[in-house]
């Protein structure tokens, strides 16, 4: 009797212990619907955004004349003018010369400049525009308006963040335009590739504003006859110089290490900072072979080595990834700095997970395909760089641990 | 508060009285002027601050009596704001005011245009830039032809695909094929 209850109990123990089991597999797939859906709706929330503004500019249509315009001097008209959005400035520049050139006479701030597969976007808090270079295209008279109105943003634009990205079938033509354009520099402060054809990442890397220019992101994959593979990317002294680079790709550690030697080259300023994916995880085997004479101190995770500045030190970190292969961070700082307070949030705070290339489910889903938003007659060998989802707002802290180093 | 009333009243220590361009002489707060540049600057510049100094009467050849009542309730209204700060002037393309301000400038656009001007000789840049939003506020979401018609402006540049309204032409337009592009979304018709 005690031996069968024994075993009966056993048995209701493996039971429950199964149950557990599924219990925990079940939450954990339900947390993981429950991460998909939330960002299904803050997708949605971020098309009904840009439908909203959209819409205040069609509502009512008002022409009650305002016949003194013409009698204002210039700069009051500029006055009125620097508030307007976007759209509005660009109809005004179509009404007159004079118009033209006062819309043209000054520099706008722009928050976003999206060069996307349908078209151009500009973007700020209160409204967004939307130029579909597709429609135009098959006109004659209008196939090169797309070029045209980007020149036009590159040439008066203050943008905060650039997303630079052209299909393939059109970089050649375009980059050929923009070139013809005579830009002068591009004010950008964070310029984001989208897609690295060579070409496009020449122009882009060449014009931008050194001054303005704080961040260059790179968050296409891997994309064929891309400007990174050549290692050419690394040689630009823009990229050298530019005070953040993010790569969220995989990356030869050869070409990581070639940039570190530069940036020891070129004296660098204390601040600037790399992260990147690197090819090959595991150790820092080969910066010891690259860097041994250098080494300050190393550890599993970390390795500190000197410059040819005594002032300054690089400091090589592997970071904690979710499911990616091994990240890397350097980061130049003042020699006689001892502590390391955690990894900065701009790179941590990537979910990395969301370019992970293995993770197919994931990296293909697109709402607006879902949604029928767009029709999408792209070239399938095009499709894996349309990631519009990229934001800084959608990306959570689950990497943002404490990382302390004393040195 | 103070103020507003054209006086004959004897005049306080702390006012100053101006003169509007049709004579009419309005007695005004020395705190209220704060919000005027181009007054605070005069104020400054003559010591009108000071107790012991005399007073002459301002003369504002280019303003109305009828554009300085609208001023001094604007200022009077605006009295205990903080000091304006210009930061993000180009960012301020927000068309929401407050019910005040909408009431405060529900008038005539020509008035308005009137208004402006008056704040941009006095120098008093919140009702500046808040008409200045105001006046950018009433021709966003129109197509370059309606802008064109709202603002009375006479074209000299052609071919608006965009609209397909004929427009006079001038040989030396469109020299930045700009006029060409068409936008997205359609504009409401005319």
């Amino acid at each position: 009797m005690t031996e069968n209850s024994a075993a009966i109990l056993e048995e209701l123990r493996s039971i429950r212990e199964e149950n557990q089991e599924s219990f925990k597999k079940l939450t954990e797939e339900m947390e993981e619907m429950k991460k998909k859906q939330s960002l299904q709706v803050e997708m949605m929330e971020r098309i009904i955004g840009k439908l909203e503004k959209m819409a205040v500019k069609t509502e009512s249509v008002d022409l009650k004349i305002m016949e003194k315009w013409n009698e204002f001097p210039p700069e009051i008209k500029m006055e009125c003018i620097s508030r307007m959005d976007f759209e509005t400035r660009l109809n005004l520049r179509r009404t007159a010369r004079a118009e033209r050139s006062l819309v043209d006479s000054r520099l706008y701030p722009m928050d976003t400049v999206n060069m996307c597969h349908d078209g151009i976007e500009v973007e700020s808090e209160k409204n967004y525009f939307l130029h579909e270079t597709d429609k135009c295209a098959h006109n004659k008279r209008t196939s090169s308006c797309g070029s045209k109105l980007l020149s036009y943003i590159l040439k008066t634009g203050i943008i905060e963040r650039l997303h630079v990205y052209l299909p393939k079938d059109k970089v050649n033509k375009w980059v050929e335009e923009l070139k013809n354009s005579q830009i002068d520099t591009i004010c950008v402060k964070r310029l984001i590739f989208q897609s690295t054809s060579k070409l496009l990442t020449e122009f882009f890397l060449n014009k931008v504003n050194k001054e303005t220019l704080e961040s260059i992101q790179v968050v296409c994959r891997n994309d064929a006859n891309g400007i990174l593979e050549t290692g050419e990317f690394l040689e630009s002294p823009t990229v050298i110089n530019v005070r953040r680079l993010l790569i969220l790709r995989q990356f030869n550690t050869v070409l990581v290490l070639d940039l570190i030697k530069r940036w020891i080259k070129h004296d660098v300023q204390i601040g600037q900072k790399l992260f990147c994916h690197t090819l090959y995880p595991t150790t820092f085997r080969n910066f010891f072979t690259l860097f041994g004479d250098r080494v300050v101190k190393s550890e599993d995770n970390y390795i500190r080595i000197r410059t040819d500045n005594e002032s300054k030190h690089i400091l090589i970190r592997s970071l904690p990834c979710k499911k990616h292969a091994q990240s890397l961070s350097c980061h130049v700082i003042p020699s006689e700095q001892t502590i390391i307070e955690k990894e900065d949030d701009y790179y941590t705070s990537y979910d990395l997970s969301h370019y992970d290339e293995t993770d197919d489910d994931y990296d293909d889903f697109d709402l607006f395909d879902e949604l029928g938003f767009f029709d999408d007659d792209s070239d399938e060998e095009d499709s894996d760089v349309e990631d519009y989802g990229f934001n800084d707002e959608e990306l959570d802290d689950e990497e943002d641990e404490e990382l302390d180093y004393v040195q | 508060m103070s103020c507003e009333e054209p006086t004959t009243s004897p005049t306080p220590e702390n006012n100053i009285t101006v003169v509007s361009s049709d004579g009419k002489e309005f007695l005004l707060d020395l705190k209220l002027t704060e919000q005027s540049e181009t007054l605070a600057r005069l104020i400054s510049n003559f010591e009108y601050d000071r107790t012991d100094v005399k007073k002459d009467p301002v003369p504002l050849g280019n303003i109305t009596s009828a554009q300085m009542q609208k001023i001094i309730e604007w200022l009077q209204h605006h009295r205990y704001y903080p000091k304006w700060e210009q930061n993000d002037i180009h960012y301020s393309t927000s068309f929401t005011f407050e019910t005040w301000v909408e009431e405060y400038l529900n008038i005539p656009n020509n008035e308005m245009f009137e208004l402006l001007n008056a704040a941009n000789y006095l120098n008093i840049p919140r009702l500046f830039s808040t008409i200045c939003r105001i006046m950018a506020s009433r021709i966003t979401g129109k197509s370059a032809e309606q802008i064109r018609t709202v603002l009375n402006i006479k074209t000299d540049v052609k071919n608006d695909v965009y609209t397909g309204i004929p427009i006079q032409e001038d040989s030396s337009s469109s020299e930045d094929g700009m006029s060409e592009i068409s936008l997205s979304p359609s504009p409401p018709p005319i």
